[in-house]
């Protein structure tokens, strides 16, 4: 089985909430739901402080705290590495999105969606994939990676079984692929050695990597 | 500065509270039972189980799913939530069964069988004492709920809050009954009182142990309580009400002139104590920030610098 990663590149990203904004129309999430979410933060100490896009998502960390914590066995690790809610099983005690270091994790409290008690045609039709009083979160848009696969696409590199954050970053600051497979992209700038992960100490071994909003030009001047 | 937590609110606190405190209010039981004060002791036997079944229910309340919360027991073997409803539930059953089987007018059990009942339940009422802790302890994204003091911090509060109940029980039964008992249960209430006086310095040297401890990783947290938006409650709401009043009144029912003033000063106390002890579940829940996520700063050296 594959194990899917994925790498986000911090010096190409530019704060366009590209990838918030078509995880939303991919997944049809309710209103205070972003799977894929981009936060304005600032980086480094004064005098050399820099704003910096951060491009976050559910990590599908090796070591979920999300999954241990959750008294139902609603949250698994899937062969795939994909982290997923069975929302036959979840019973809504939101232990997981307490536990989650990275805040991926949302509560589906009420139907409202985004004008109000009516819904919209299209949130008629997409909310019936998420069911209420339960917890929501990003799945790799795991449909697309299925829906590709039995077409016999390659993931990561067909469009089509690709998660949609990826192929609708305009700057293409976003790889997905199997870590596994040593010849993935992912995998190569994985190894490239400027690849880390969010928050390592919590020991969670997130499966998203970043690349630094520098560059390393020389180390020994 | 930071906004207080949001995912467990009200609902949860009232669940650590009211858990804490029936558990409590069964140690502080056994505790008088040991002292010679077997016959009045079961004020506390009898309130103990009850307010733990009562506790559950806002844990029910709080689901997403209610109709779901037998699925909370599936998983033991790593979920603290399951673990705590497995010890919740034992306590349970083992407090219904005293009440049950050893009190009038079913006066069933009695010699060994009885002290172990007494002694298992004992020792469930001090695992969901300190479950209450361990539950949000473990959660190691929360850098200031995950310290190991927290569980003594919330066995301590309990024990002194399940006082406060049987103080605010004892009281309510004395002024109903004002009879041949009373003065058995002044007797009890006079030794809970001088208990109760340990356990809040007991509880307040811990607190400030672990606040201490707590600020190098969690400052933020620590800010939003001491001085932030949380700091009115936390000052006024929890160490006046729940710490130094109850002290004082404490220390003023021990050495009442008379037995009916001591257990109204008792009763009152009573309740403070119990105000005090929602609050500091509150207050701990609602200043538990995750840790921030931080990005690795690159070393950027330019050529020839």
């Amino acid at each position: 089985m594959p194990r899917y990663g994925m790498v986000v590149d911090l010096l190409r990203c530019i704060g366009c909430y590209g990838c918030q904004t078509s995880c939303k129309a991919e997944n049809a999430t309710p209103p205070g739901v972003t799977w894929a979410r981009v936060e304005v933060t600032e980086m480094g100490k004064y005098p050399s402080v820099t704003r910096l896009n951060l491009p976050l998502l559910c990590m599908h960390c090796k070591e979920p705290e999300c999954e241990k914590v959750c008294p139902s066995g609603a949250t698994v690790k899937g062969q795939d590495g994909i982290v997923t809610v069975d929302d036959a099983k979840c019973i809504g005690c939101r232990y997981c999105m307490v536990a989650c270091p990275y805040g991926a994790r949302y509560f589906y409290e009420d139907g409202r969606g985004y004008f109000g008690e009516t819904l919209t045609p299209y949130e008629e039709v997409g909310y019936q994939r998420h069911k209420q009083g339960t917890v929501l979160k990003c799945d790799f848009c795991k449909h697309r990676i299925e829906d590709g696969l039995k077409k016999g696409l390659t993931v990561g590199v067909d469009r089509e079984a690709t998660p949609a954050c990826v192929i609708n970053c305009m700057c293409k600051a976003r790889w997905f692929g199997d870590l596994d497979d040593p010849e993935s992209e992912v995998s190569r700038l994985v190894a490239s050695g400027q690849a880390f992960q969010l928050n390592p100490e919590m020991g969670t071994d997130p499966q998203v990597y970043y690349l630094p909003a520098g560059r390393i030009v020389s180390e020994n001047i | 500065m930071q906004v207080p937590q949001g995912i467990w609110r009200w609902k949860l606190a009232f669940y650590l509270f009211l858990a804490g405190t029936g558990a409590g209010a069964y140690l502080a039981s056994t505790l008088m039972d040991f002292l010679g004060y077997g016959e009045v002791s079961k004020v506390g036997v009898v309130i103990a189980a009850p307010t733990v079944l009562f506790s559950t229910l806002f844990l029910i309340a709080d689901l997403g799913q209610p109709m779901r919360f037998i699925k909370a027991f599936v998983s033991p073997q790593h979920s603290w939530i399951s673990r705590g409803t497995l010890i919740l539930t034992g306590f349970i059953i083992l407090g219904l069964v005293h009440i049950g089987l050893n009190m009038w007018p079913f006066q069933v059990l009695g010699g060994q069988t009885l002290v172990l009942l007494k002694v298992l339940a004992a020792a469930f009422a001090t695992a969901t004492a300190v479950y209450t802790g361990i539950l949000i302890g473990v959660v190691v994204a929360r850098p200031f709920w995950n310290n190991a003091m927290l569980p003594f911090l919330f066995l301590i509060s309990a024990t002194s809050t399940g006082i406060g109940a049987i103080f605010l029980s004892g009281g309510i039964w004395f002024g109903l009954t004002g009879g041949a008992e009373a003065n058995a249960l002044h007797g009890m209430l006079v030794a809970l009182g001088r208990m109760d006086m340990v356990l809040i310095a007991l509880e307040s040297l811990i607190l400030y142990f672990y606040l201490s401890i707590v600020s190098g990783r969690s400052k933020d947290s620590v800010d939003l309580l001491l001085s932030g938006p949380l700091a009115g409650l936390f000052w006024v709401g929890f160490a006046l009400v729940g710490l130094v009043i109850p002290f004082v009144m404490d220390w003023a029912g021990v050495y009442a002139s008379t037995g009916a003033a001591s257990l109204a000063i008792n009763a009152l106390s009573g309740i403070l104590l119990l105000v005090g002890g929602l609050f500091l579940r509150a207050l701990i829940l609602a200043a538990g920030l995750r840790s921030p996520i931080y990005v690795r700063v690159p070393v950027v050296v330019r050529p020839g610098a």
